[in-house]
């Protein structure tokens, strides 16, 4: 359970955070969605303990962030950022079995790096050089780095954060990343993400948080949040909502 | 060529610990030839002979070889080892913390201190000095010059409790081109007797070894060598990057902080000792990384055993080539390392390239 009240991040004088109060079931997938600069990743950030707010306070299972300890954190939750860089060649297991390290010398799950691999969809990958993979499939073996971190962790333990995880991913990695989070959430963990691409988010999220400078401008369902009206309020341009006429879901196209 | 350049070396069957064995039998060969090597050449055999002899293990050859071995050899060659060893593994971690193949202690202005400190002394401050104190007083003053320069670089790089990497790095070249003019002005103040003694500290030798530096430098490497360890997990997890290194768990900043100022001061010590001695701590990570990958845990002990193996050979060499002459060693592994860099330097090019 994630919780959050009165946080308040400043930057160069401009409040590029202010959240009065916030609170994340486990689960379900948790969407945060805006534009650029809304304050997504900072928020991101400070609810995965990443940084701290200027003021207020976040809470993972009740205790504040900044009263964790970094390994015991590092047992709780993960984080996929964007993109990731290597500083040196490592084969895609390597990369994946860094995501054990928060667990070295604790035991645990002897085959974890295989089973995060096939979680993730990418243990055909195994030997391969990450550098020399593509985009979307080194974040698929990002994504499987995460899993092994959180692997032998109790579902509704564990907390996944990712941060703008599909964005210039083709769609086929894009959908192949949300489903195996939204797997996850349904086995009863709490994921969070940041997210660009609105029916992406209506498809895979639970809830949706729709900011814009820094602030809230709704909070709820997709089929609730996804107007016109929030979208044009939060990104200032004019969408139009229709059916799809196969899932019963709703889709937002560019009026 | 760009899949050969980026190829990761696969983990054989054979395990860290066992190609770590070999990789320090290999340096204790090394250690032989090298003690083996000079005006007069003894055969393996014989040098093992001498080096057993004091344990009552062999007897010692009636001729001169036992006291050229013990008193002319040992001292410089274990000095060898250990500024090999230290810059192999100071190399390999601050590769690890900028997570760029071509970084070295140099980077944070150690060595570019160090010659400010010595050249310091020996135009300013031997003449000062009471007679006594002099023998040690030029790597004294490397040593602190060293500690200082990287000092005011850490300062530098920080802002607001963090130390950012790529201000360390620009930091880093300031101070080297701040010290570099400081000492150049030194220079031009020198008489003729102190540019010479400036020149051969500049060059690097380990011939001034003595048990005294031996001991001083061994106790300035020890902290580094003891924690180097407990550096691995962290800059493991650097490879991913400084956010994923973060959210798992690792103290990043305390990282920072211990690897630099370890480094700085063994380094300083082994710079103090011996001098400028270039591109061990570049080749020496890269031989280890081509030979089985990038995983510190491999990396840190191979970089420092390469070190100490390479570094001993390359002072046996300076001692032969130009006999009776003496080449710096330092001289010596700036020609073969060079171009080595160079090399290096091409290849990543051509891979970042795809051709």
């Amino acid at each position: 359970m994630i919780r959050a009240e009165n946080l308040l991040v400043t930057r160069g004088g401009r409040r590029i955070l202010d959240l009065p109060a916030l609170s994340i079931a486990p689960g379900g997938v948790f969407g945060i969605l805006g534009p650029n600069g809304a304050g997504k990743s900072t928020l991101l950030r400070v609810l995965a303990g990443e940084m701290a707010p200027d003021s207020g306070r976040a809470f993972l299972d009740g205790r504040p962030l900044g009263q964790w300890r970094a390994g015991d954190l590092a047992r709780r939750r993960a984080v996929l950022p964007q993109h990731s860089t290597l500083g040196f060649p490592l084969r895609a297991e390597e990369v994946v079995a860094l995501g054990r390290l928060p667990h070295a010398g604790r035991g645990g799950p002897q085959d974890s790096v295989r089973a995060a691999m096939r979680e993730a969809g990418v243990a055909h990958l195994a030997g391969r050089n990450h550098a020399t993979l593509s985009g979307g499939e080194q974040q698929r073996v990002q994504l499987a780095r995460v899993l092994a971190q959180l692997d032998g962790v109790p579902p509704a333990d564990s907390v996944l954060f990712l941060d703008e995880p599909t964005s210039a991913l083709d769609l086929p990695h894009q959908h192949a990343i949300m489903a195996v989070a939204a797997a996850r959430a349904r086995a009863g963990a709490t994921v969070v993400a940041v997210l660009h691409d609105l029916n992406l988010a209506a498809r895979y999220c639970e809830t949706l948080l729709m900011m814009a400078s820094g602030q809230r401008v709704a909070e709820g369902p997709p089929t609730e949040l996804l107007t016109p009206e929030t979208v044009r309020r939060a990104y200032g341009i004019a969408m139009r909502r229709i059916p799809d006429p196969e899932r019963g879901e709703v889709l937002l196209v560019p009026a | 060529m760009s899949e050969a350049a980026l190829s990761v070396p696969r983990a054989r069957a054979m395990g860290h610990g066992m190609a770590l064995l070999l990789l320090a039998g290999a340096a204790l060969c090394g250690l032989l030839v090298a003690l083996g090597i000079g005006a007069i050449r003894i055969p393996p055999d014989g040098v093992l002979r001498e080096l057993l002899a004091p344990l009552g293990l062999a007897t010692s050859a009636p001729g001169p070889e036992g006291a050229i071995i013990w008193t002319l050899r040992v001292p410089r060659t274990l000095l060898a080892m250990l500024a090999g060893g230290v810059l192999g593994l100071a190399g390999a971690i601050m590769q690890g913390l900028f997570r760029n193949p071509l970084a070295d202690p140099g980077l944070l202005g150690v060595s570019a201190g160090g010659a400010l400190g010595a050249v310091f002394m020996i135009v300013v401050g031997l003449a000062l000095l009471p007679a006594p104190l002099r023998p040690y007083a030029t790597a004294g003053a490397a040593f602190l010059g060293a500690l200082l320069v990287t000092l005011l670089v850490m300062r530098v790089a920080q802002h607001e409790g963090r130390v950012m990497i790529a201000s360390m790095l620009l930091a880093g070249i300031i101070f080297n081109a701040l010290a570099g003019a400081a000492t150049s002005a030194l220079i031009f103040a020198a008489d003729d007797m102190q540019l010479r003694d400036i020149l051969f500290w500049t060059m690097g030798s380990v011939a001034g070894a003595t048990p005294a530096v031996l001991g001083a430098t061994l106790l300035a490497a020890l902290p580094l060598i003891i924690a180097a360890p407990f550096l691995v997990r962290g800059l493991n997890a650097l490879i991913l990057g400084e956010r994923e290194a973060q959210t798992l768990g690792i103290p990043i900043e305390r990282l920072k902080w211990a690897s630099v100022l370890l480094v700085a001061l063994a380094v300083g010590a082994a710079v103090a000792a011996s001098g400028m001695i270039g591109f061990v701590g570049i080749v020496a990570p890269h031989l280890a990384r081509l030979m089985r990958g990038a995983d510190h845990r491999w990396v840190l002990p191979a970089s420092a055993l390469i070190g100490a193996a390479l570094l001993p050979l390359a002072d046996a060499a300076a001692r032969v080539l130009v006999a009776p002459a003496e080449l710096p060693i330092g001289l010596l592994t700036a020609l073969l390392g060079g171009p080595f860099f160079l090399a290096l330097l091409l290849r990543q090019r051509f891979a970042l390239d795809g051709r």
